[in-house]
């Protein structure tokens, strides 16, 4: 079954652009290869990028911690950042479960 | 432009600004720093900046990044002290040549830069919270 209307809500998850972080993993650019247009796709291409911004601020927190870390304001902006693409993220998952939800409960 | 450019194109004005206080720093650090006549006196940076260009005519620009840090004159102040252990026969050195009225006057800018560009990363970081909450109030 095809949901368009979720589809669209899907198509709205975030992108960030790639890392420039040495060693981190690129879990964006290696989402962005997939080509289906499903909810389950565009949720993943979603958590991705939320999980790539993450590893970013973390990154950044072992380099503060260790005191590799030449700009504090580095860390601050990705932590913020991640901040921000997961609550999208989340709200977006709730808005998806939400329509679901609301059709499954259609009634006659 | 990926997803909340804002807050990175702040980011590159936070950068730039910090290295204009590590410069600065520097530069107050060798005020006193004596050379000898025979090389260069000690030489203050100053930091050079450009704009990152927009992708496109109908995109905003991508912020602020140095394309170089020049350095003052290496002539410095040839200043008369006899006594200093680097003098030359004549009993001339080498002072920096550090102007530090524009050096403060500089820092204070670097600062008030710096402080308003952590301003714009929390408002836009508010503005994007409030995208993000339209409609939770149902």
């Amino acid at each position: 079954m095809s949901l368009p209307a979720i589809g669209a809500i899907g198509a709205a998850l975030p992108t960030l652009a790639p890392t420039s972080i040495a060693g981190t993993p690129d879990a964006t650019a290696a989402a962005g290869g997939s080509t289906s247009a499903g909810f389950a796709s565009m949720l993943e291409k979603g958590i991705n990028a939320v999980n790539s911004a993450q590893s970013k601020a973390d990154n950044l927190a072992v380099q503060a911690a260790t005191g590799d870390l030449t700009d504090i304001h580095d860390y601050t902006i990705a932590a913020a950042q991640a901040e921000l693409v997961t609550q999208l993220a989340t709200t977006i998952r709730t808005k998806g479960v939400d329509a679901f939800n609301q059709i499954m409960g259609m009634q006659a | 432009m990926s997803i909340f450019s804002a807050i990175s194109t702040s980011g590159t004005g936070l950068s730039t600004f910090r290295t204009w206080i590590d410069v600065i720093a520097n530069n107050m650090a060798n005020v006193n720093t004596v050379k000898p006549t025979s090389g260069a006196a000690f030489q203050a940076q100053y930091v050079q900046a450009e704009d990152i260009a927009a992708g496109g005519p109908d995109q905003a620009g991508g912020g602020v990044r140095i394309s170089a840090l020049p350095l003052s004159s290496a002539q410095g102040r040839l200043t008369y002290q006899p006594s200093n252990p680097l003098a030359d026969a004549r009993g001339y050195v080498r002072l920096p040549d550090i102007d530090m009225a524009e050096q403060m006057g500089n820092l204070i800018m670097a600062q008030r830069a710096f402080q308003a560009n952590a301003a714009v990363v929390d408002r836009a970081r508010e503005t994007y919270l409030d995208a993000i909450n339209i409609g939770k109030n149902r």
